[in-house]
């Protein structure tokens, strides 16, 4: 059956499929607040009169080149194309602005190569026993992850001001708390607004937070994005330098496939946490934010490889791990397959052509990067002045195009304009975004534990899975304060 | 401009401060399920924002420290409003045709031609992607065009 989906796979028009799907999602992927869910919804109609595994190949292309496309805006311009991609900013632009954008984009290439094949080889042999893994995260071990996931990246992001980091993480989870409660339903601070019902959109949030506030950084500085007319180091050189740093690339693998197994947190969180990993354990931290590889190679890796195992729990369980797989789920029930035990079995070969078909995407996004970036690292040489009105009319699109939402265009404003207060401020805006992606499952999870448990908090550390996740937050707390108390000890003798 | 960074971070520590406070007040009326998570994170965000204002002003740890702001910030935010108020009344494609241009000339570009024919390719590129081939709708004016 597998050699069968291999030989499917590879069919003209399936290849012809995949090769469409990675260059349009990497496109889309690239515009910001465009991504994969939107262009597939779109996509979505004209699939109805494919073949199934035609459908599938298409629209899952679109899922892994846009969730890499996105870095390329992120790289070049310090505009996170989806949510994914957000962390990949952080070291990705200050290699373009020493002019070195195509390496960056060649680490990011390659990055997500392995990262997605990687995934995609879970996906192939792991796919029953990892989905039994995430069935025993019940509502407490979610609530104690996304815990955890808010310490540990508010203690270690800004190492300097922890407090920083804590603020804005209290400013987010206040944030978060606006429109439905995710268990009662009842309203919570709208005002009045209908817009505020259903909460914070992510979107607009993102591209307010990243894409409207580094505009504010181009009025201020001017000129072009790199530093340096001349490209130093190339596409070959940013492929060399993702197998320099193995433990990075295998552990933020690692990362991204355990979250992308997990339904519900999903790629936006995943990029975050396996920088945050690779920074706390590089011994070239202090490099972090100034144009490190390896805060490139970890977010990239772990997102593409969320893509994949995202659509075990998908594929096996019909639990959606993503609006991304939730689409995709969609596609397979239109023609009429049934997630579970019968896409390994009757309809085994469309389950595999489509899995060989990832592959096929994962390669094509290597090829199509090798082709246009020459032409895309054009854009860190282009005066600012040219680009700023193009990006914050992209930004506007994009925030509205979700939703057809005119609210969401001004939200992505006020967001932006908070972003460029915190930013002079020097508040890490990670952890203000976080609680958004986060809130609510936090907050349902936090419910839904208590409710299960008849009101005792025990069960907060009942499972081994809890008490191990519990010990680590404790941990990630009292490292930095005694940091902090050594410190002033130091500094009152 | 210049600001002391020490009133700087306090006004932005006093206004989540405010949120925070007002967030608990309106909480109140909330049924106890309902602002329990809600509750917690405002006195989480509050207490921080205690810890903070005491390192400022008791431990005096920004002293001296100056907050630069250029002097272009400013009039580019009331430019932001304006596009978002412009796309509101008058739609997106007109105020992209006025904003794209005028923010380019603001920015220092002064040749004339050359940002007509972006602006114009541009605006009509985004029509064509986004309208024409995937049907997707910008937004409109308040009169519908």
């Amino acid at each position: 059956m597998i050699y069968e989906g291999l030989l499917a796979a590879l069919a003209p028009l399936n290849i012809g499929y995949a090769l469409f799907g990675t260059a349009l999602g990497i496109v889309m992927g690239a515009i910001p607040g465009i991504g994969s869910s939107m262009t597939m919804a779109l996509l979505l109609p004209f699939t109805f009169w494919m073949s199934a595994e035609g459908a599938l190949i298409l629209l899952g292309s679109v899922y892994c080149g846009a969730t890499f496309g996105g870095s390329i805006s992120a790289i070049l311009l310090n505009t996170p194309g989806t949510p994914a991609s957000a962390a990949t900013s952080f070291d990705g632009y200050p290699m373009a602005q020493q002019g070195r954008g195509m390496e960056a984009i060649g680490i990011a290439a390659m990055a997500s190569f392995v990262g997605g094949m990687a995934g995609l080889l879970l996906l192939f042999f792991l796919s029953p026993p990892l989905a039994e893994i995430s069935l025993k995260f019940g509502p407490a071990e979610l609530f104690l992850l996304t815990l955890f996931t808010f310490i540990i990246i508010s203690v270690t992001v800004l190492k300097e001001s922890v407090v920083k980091g804590l603020i804005s993480l209290g400013l987010g989870l206040v944030l978060s708390g606006i429109g439905y409660d995710p268990i009662s339903g009842a309203l919570r601070f709208t005002f009045g607004l209908p817009y505020l019902e259903d909460g914070m959109q992510l979107v607009p949030a993102i591209i307010g937070l990243f894409a409207i506030s580094e505009v504010f950084a181009f009025v201020e500085s001017g000129g072009t994005i790199s530093n340096s007319l001349e490209a130093k180091g190339g596409l070959k050189e940013g492929f060399r330098q993702t197998f320099r740093f193995p433990g990075t690339l295998i552990r933020s693998t690692v990362i991204g496939s355990v979250i992308g197994a997990l339904p519900g947190i999903g790629v936006s969180a995943a990029n975050l946490i396996a920088y945050v990993a690779a920074k706390a354990r590089s011994k070239h931290s202090k490099l972090f934010g100034q144009g490190a590889p390896e805060g490139v190679i970890a977010p990239e890796s772990s997102n593409n490889a969320v893509t994949c195992t995202s659509l075990i729990p998908t594929l096996t369980l019909g639990i959606p791990g993503s609006s991304s797989a939730a689409l995709l789920m969609g596609a397979l029930m239109i023609h009429g397959l049934i997630p579970g035990s019968s896409l390994f079995t009757t309809y085994g070969k469309v389950t595999y052509t489509f899995f060989f078909g990832l592959g096929l995407s994962n390669l094509f996004m290597l090829l199509v990067t090798i082709f246009a970036v020459r032409f895309l690292v054009k854009v860190t040489v282009v005066d600012v002045g040219f680009l700023i009105p193009i990006i914050v009319s992209l930004c506007f699109i994009g925030s509205y195009a979700m939703r057809n939402n005119i609210g969401d265009a001004v939200v992505t404003i006020a967001f932006g304009l908070l972003a460029f207060v915190m930013r002079k401020l020097k508040y890490p805006l990670i952890c203000l975004l976080l609680p958004i992606i986060l809130g609510t499952m936090m907050e349902r999870g936090y419910h839904q534990s208590l409710m299960l448990s008849g009101g005792s908090f025990s069960i907060f550390w009942a499972s081994p899975i809890s008490k191990v996740i519990l010990a680590v937050t404790f941990l990630s707390v009292v490292y930095p304060l005694l940091g902090f108390f050594r410190k002033n000890g130091k500094s009152v003798k | 401009m210049e600001l002391r960074l020490k009133y700087a971070e306090s006004l932005f520590l006093l206004v989540i401060g405010a949120v925070s406070v007002l967030f608990l007040v309106l909480s109140r009326e909330y049924s106890a399920m309902a602002r329990s998570v809600p509750n917690i994170c405002a006195v989480f965000a509050l207490l921080t924002i205690a810890f903070r204002l005491w390192q400022i002003w008791i431990r005096d740890s920004l002293r001296g420290a100056v907050l630069r702001i250029h002097q272009r910030s400013v009039p580019f935010i009331l430019l932001l409003a304006g596009y978002t108020a412009g796309v509101f009344l008058i739609g997106f494609m007109l105020s992209s045709l006025v904003f794209v241009p005028v923010c380019m000339y603001w920015m220092g570009q002064r040749k004339i031609l050359r940002i007509a024919v972006i602006t114009v390719v541009y605006v009509a590129m985004v029509y064509l992607v986004f309208v024409v081939g995937f049907r997707m709708p910008l937004p409109d004016s308040l009169v519908g065009f």
